[in-house]
């Protein structure tokens, strides 16, 4: 169970977005939201539940999506690792390098487990599948 | 610009062929990702960016560029593209002998927003409307993204069409997809040393679109009017240039109001200097 994840408002980040994950239109992307968020490992899987990463060109950050292929909306979500000394109660793990840190891949190489720590979420966005 | 398309992992490619064409026609930017990072793009074609490749493919003699076609696709066949992609090869996607897209490398996104900002926005916008459609929400994510309203209704996707849009997706796209066409044909044109049917290539773009409020066939219209100044000025009729150049600049100079568009000037005036 990650731990360290932090919003700006300082509001726990399943809470704050609470209406915005129900506002998917897919059960599958919601429940991947709230577990990603509390911390809790979420299994990627090609061509069911898909979780990859978007490298931004600012320092450790990245815009991670949530898609389902047969869904109609794709979430992203835009954060930054954060070293341990930057959060009141760090994860014992470091989160830099990112986005690896937050991944395990599966030992076929093809599913990974995404499970977030250390880190700023600064937004939860929804675009068209 | 519209929404992005994906991330679509590499090995779904194949699978979700259709809908990757689908998105390349309205104007998205199709993501490609590999153990769960995006590793490869493939953009709409676009002369600004690609139109080296894109007049090589329309014109015999100027060298093939690579080329991933639908049905190479469709045999299960990309990832070896994928892969030179990656590495840093591009080429370009096609179906049916039309240029699609350009598969390109990834290798990270500048930061044209700040996300904290977007994340107050839309703060603001769940509070002034609790009972927005995840349809509604998306188009608000689109039209902060965009900038332009009717990006976001495209974008969107699923949302219904503003009233006074004249134009539907499909149509949208088709005219932009000929804005291009024509540019790459005007482009080629010249290479064969063609200059009068470039310039009529160019007039009928000018012509055809110059009252579009289109953000993106406004922007066309512009470069066809730099190009056609260049060619004046390649031919030595610099007053015809510069006669076409001060329409360009009144629109998009210090005192215009479409900020939007203030990326393209510096991209605009290296051409008068290679001129």
């Amino acid at each position: 169970m990650g731990k360290g994840i932090r919003t700006r408002s300082g509001a726990d980040p399943v809470g704050q977005w609470q209406t915005r994950i129900e506002n998917f239109g897919s059960v599958e992307v919601s429940d991947a939201l709230r577990d990603l968020l509390s911390g809790s490992p979420l299994v990627s899987r090609e061509g069911v539940l898909e979780v990859s990463s978007l490298t931004d060109l600012a320092p450790n950050r990245h815009r991670i999506s949530i898609r389902v292929p047969d869904a109609l909306y794709v979430a992203d979500l835009v954060v930054t690792a954060l070293a341990a000394n930057a959060i009141p109660d760090p994860d014992a793990r470091p989160s830099i390098p990112s986005p690896d840190s937050w991944m395990t891949p599966s030992p076929t190489g093809e599913d990974n487990t995404w499970e977030l720590f250390n880190c700023l979420l600064h937004t939860l966005q929804s675009r068209g599948n | 610009m519209a929404t992005d398309f994906g991330p679509v992992p590499a090995s779904q490619v194949k699978s979700e062929s259709n809908r990757i064409f689908d998105a390349l026609e309205q104007g998205r930017r199709v993501l490609i990702s590999r153990y769960g990072k995006v590793v490869a793009v493939i953009d709409p074609p676009s002369v600004a960016r690609h139109g080296h490749m894109l007049a090589a493919y329309a014109v015999l003699g100027l060298g093939t560029p690579p080329e991933l076609t639908a049905t190479e696709i469709a045999q299960g066949a990309p990832g070896e593209h994928i892969r030179h992609a990656e590495e840093g090869t591009s080429c370009l996607v096609t179906r049916n002998s039309k240029v699609y897209g350009v598969l390109l490398p990834h290798s990270g996104e500048p930061t044209k927003s700040d996300p904290d900002e977007e994340e107050s926005v839309l703060a603001q916008f769940e509070e002034a409307h609790p009972d927005a459609t995840p349809a509604e929400f998306a188009a608000e994510v689109a039209r902060l993204k965009a900038g332009d309203s009717t990006e976001a209704q495209i974008a969107g996707s699923v949302g219904t069409l503003r009233p006074e849009l004249s134009y539907t997706v499909d149509a949208l796209a088709d005219t932009r997809l000929w804005s291009d066409a024509t540019l790459i044909t005007a482009v080629a044109l010249e290479q064969i040393g063609q200059v009068g049917p470039a310039r009529l290539s160019l007039n009928r773009l000018i012509e055809q679109l110059g009252d579009e409020d289109d953000l993106f066939l406004r922007r066309r219209v512009r470069a066809a009017q730099v190009e056609l100044a260049r060619l004046y000025v390649s031919t030595g009729d610099p007053d015809a240039a510069l006669r076409i150049a001060a329409d360009v600049l009144r629109e998009i100079g210090p005192d215009s109001t479409t900020t939007a568009d203030s990326a393209t000037i510096p991209v605009q005036r290296s051409n008068y200097e290679h001129a």
